[in-house]
This record gives C-alpha cells, structure tokens and sequence, in this order.
C-alpha cells in the first residue's frame, strides 16, 4: 500500500525497483545521505549532490546498458530532484508524512486556507512585474521574492521539527505561488505577458 | 522540460489562444465601493490566482460592469476572460449558477484543464458573496 503510493507519487512507469528492492520512500535511495532512511525535511545539499552523482555513475544507461539500469537511473534521477528543491521536497513530505497530495488539483476540497490577503498580494506583485520596463525594477522584485521564500523555508524548518503539518500544508501552499512568481519573474522580458506553463 | 513546454502550448485549442492573447475585461473596480464585489480566489497545485470584480445595479441586481486579472497559465486566463464575458449584464442570482462545465465547454478545455474552469466558478460565486455581504451590512445601517 505504502510502496504503490509512493511509486505513484514518483510516477515512474516500472515498479519493478520498488518490487525488486522494497522501496519505501525517495529517501531511502539515498542511505549516505539519510542515514536512518526516515523522510526528513532538512538536507544536506552538498553530500545529497555527491551521492546522487556516485549513484548515477554506476547506474546511467551510458555506463552499463540494460534496462532495470535504465530504470534505476530515471528513478534516481526523479527522486533526487524532488527531494532538492524546498518546494517539491515539502509537497512529498507532507504527502508521505500526512497523506495529502498538494499537487492534485482535487486538494483544494481537503485544505481550507484561502487566504484572500495573501492572494492579493500575489496579484499585485504579479501585476508590478507585468509594469516593469526596466530589468532594475525587476530585479528588485526578484530580491523581495527570494527572501519571502527563504522566510518560508525557515519557518517550515520549524513546523517539519513540530510535526506541525497543518503549518506546513499552509506554508507549502504559499511557497508554490512565490516559486511561480519566480519562474514569472525568470521568463521576464519589457512587454511581454506573464503565463504560468505547466 | 522546454520540450514538454512547447507541447502544452500547442495542446491549446484556438478558442483559448484567442482569449488569452486578446482578453475581455482586464482590470480593477473599486474594491471599497459598496456596489462592487471581489472574489479572489487561489489554486494550491498550480498556483493560479484569479480576481474576479463585480459592480451590481443595487436596484436591478444586473451586473453592470465586470473586469477581471489573472496570474497563471492560459487555461485560466481565457476561462476567467470568458467568464466575465458571460456575466456581463447578467442578474447575480443567474451568475451564480454558472458551472464550470459551461465554461470548460466553450473553450475545450481538455480534463487536466478542468480546473481552471473550476476557479473561475469559485471566482463568480465568491465576488457575489461579497457583494451580498458588503450589500446587507448596508442595509442593516
């Protein structure tokens, strides 16, 4: 039950290395960088970084074809990203840890924390990049965006420590529309509307 | 990841395209004017936001005058954009009824796009919740 939720979070078209292996959770691929194998919020980016390169080393298709390599490799490759950035690593935290998929478009029934201050704020500061001539300007959002999401990072540092995920459900939330500001704010260029792909 | 990119982009049907790249309605009303209502309104997996302003005929309630802003993908532009369109001139209590698959209809929007319908659905209904409230505080003075 656990190990098909997890392949399916990961989306990873062969369970055959979770079947093969008995994989629990992302982390454990990782055993040099989370020793006790238990999802765990904060990383240690740089040993995260190293390991995953030795793994792919050994696993990449380049290096030694066939296909459980292959798989391994896409695996790898997947979960390390998720467990990377702050965002996805939260979203896969809290789907592991409580059950609830911040991904899935049906969440909105299951979290009742519309904040209408906070998505105001985010339309104005939208509609302020949208009126930016200058990179300058944009810049300055830029800065003001990148501390709001280190702040929120800090704070889920201490709702991950509590269990508290109700607090970090909330905080997820908020993180996920400042990182599309940033990808906004990324794809900026004088006049040009501002899309969200995804 | 810019592959997949371009593939959403063309997955867009022209009517979408055609409300996004020429939208009905953009714009702010008065949020403090007692004839206005606000509806603001967030999608936590995508990250979407639309605002949605009404200005209702106290009299009549006909809606007068709509605009509308939008931060995410196209989907969501153009359903907001369309939706503002159909309210338009509309009485609140018809608005109100308004569903998604109305809106999801028109445009062709595909099941992964459904829920941009959806927000601009939850977008109408919580800007005429906001008038009634503002309207019968009003009234109660």
């Amino acid at each position: 039950m656990f190990t098909y939720g997890i392949f399916r979070a990961g989306g990873i078209r062969s369970s055959a290395v979770f079947q093969r292996r008995l994989l629990s959770n992302y982390f454990e691929l990782f055993p040099k960088t989370f020793t006790d194998k238990k999802p765990v919020w904060l990383v240690d980016q740089v040993k995260l970084r190293k390991e995953y390169r030795s793994l792919q080393a050994q696993f990449h298709p380049d290096v030694v074809k066939n296909e459980s390599n292959e798989d391994q490799s896409s695996l790898l490759n997947k979960a390390y990203h998720i467990l990377k950035s702050p965002l996805t690593r939260s979203q896969y935290l809290i789907k592991v840890l409580d059950d609830i998929d911040l991904t899935n478009d049906k969440v909105k029934k299951q979290i009742t924390n519309s904040d209408p201050e906070l998505l105001m704020k985010i339309i104005d500061i939208h509609e302020e990049l949208s009126e930016c001539t200058e990179e300058g300007e944009v810049r300055t959002i830029e800065k003001e965006n990148k501390s709001r999401m280190k702040d929120i990072e800090a704070q889920l540092d201490t709702a991950f420590a509590n269990s508290d995920y109700k607090t970090a459900i909330k905080l997820t939330v908020e993180l996920k529309y400042w990182t599309n500001l940033a990808l906004a704010i990324k794809e900026w260029a004088p006049g040009k509307p501002i899309e969200l792909i995804h | 990841m810019r592959s997949s990119m371009i593939t959403t982009r063309r997955l867009y049907h022209p009517k979408v395209i055609e409300h996004y790249t020429n939208p009905r309605n953009v714009g702010s009303l008065d949020k403090k004017s007692k004839d206005v209502g606000t509806g603001i309104v967030g999608a936590p997996a995508c990250g979407d936001v639309i605002k949605l302003q009404i200005q209702v005929d106290d009299k009549t309630g006909i809606i007068e005058n709509v605009k509308f802003k939008t931060f995410g993908c196209g989907s969501a532009i153009a359903s907001s954009s369309y939706m503002t369109e159909l309210v338009h001139g509309m009485s609140i209590d018809d608005a109100a009824k308004i569903k998604n698959t109305e809106i999801a209809k028109e445009l062709s929007l595909p099941p992964v796009k459904l829920h941009c319908s959806m927000l601009a659905e939850d977008a109408i209904k919580a800007a005429i919740k906001d008038y009634k409230t503002k309207r019968n505080s009003t009234v109660l003075h």
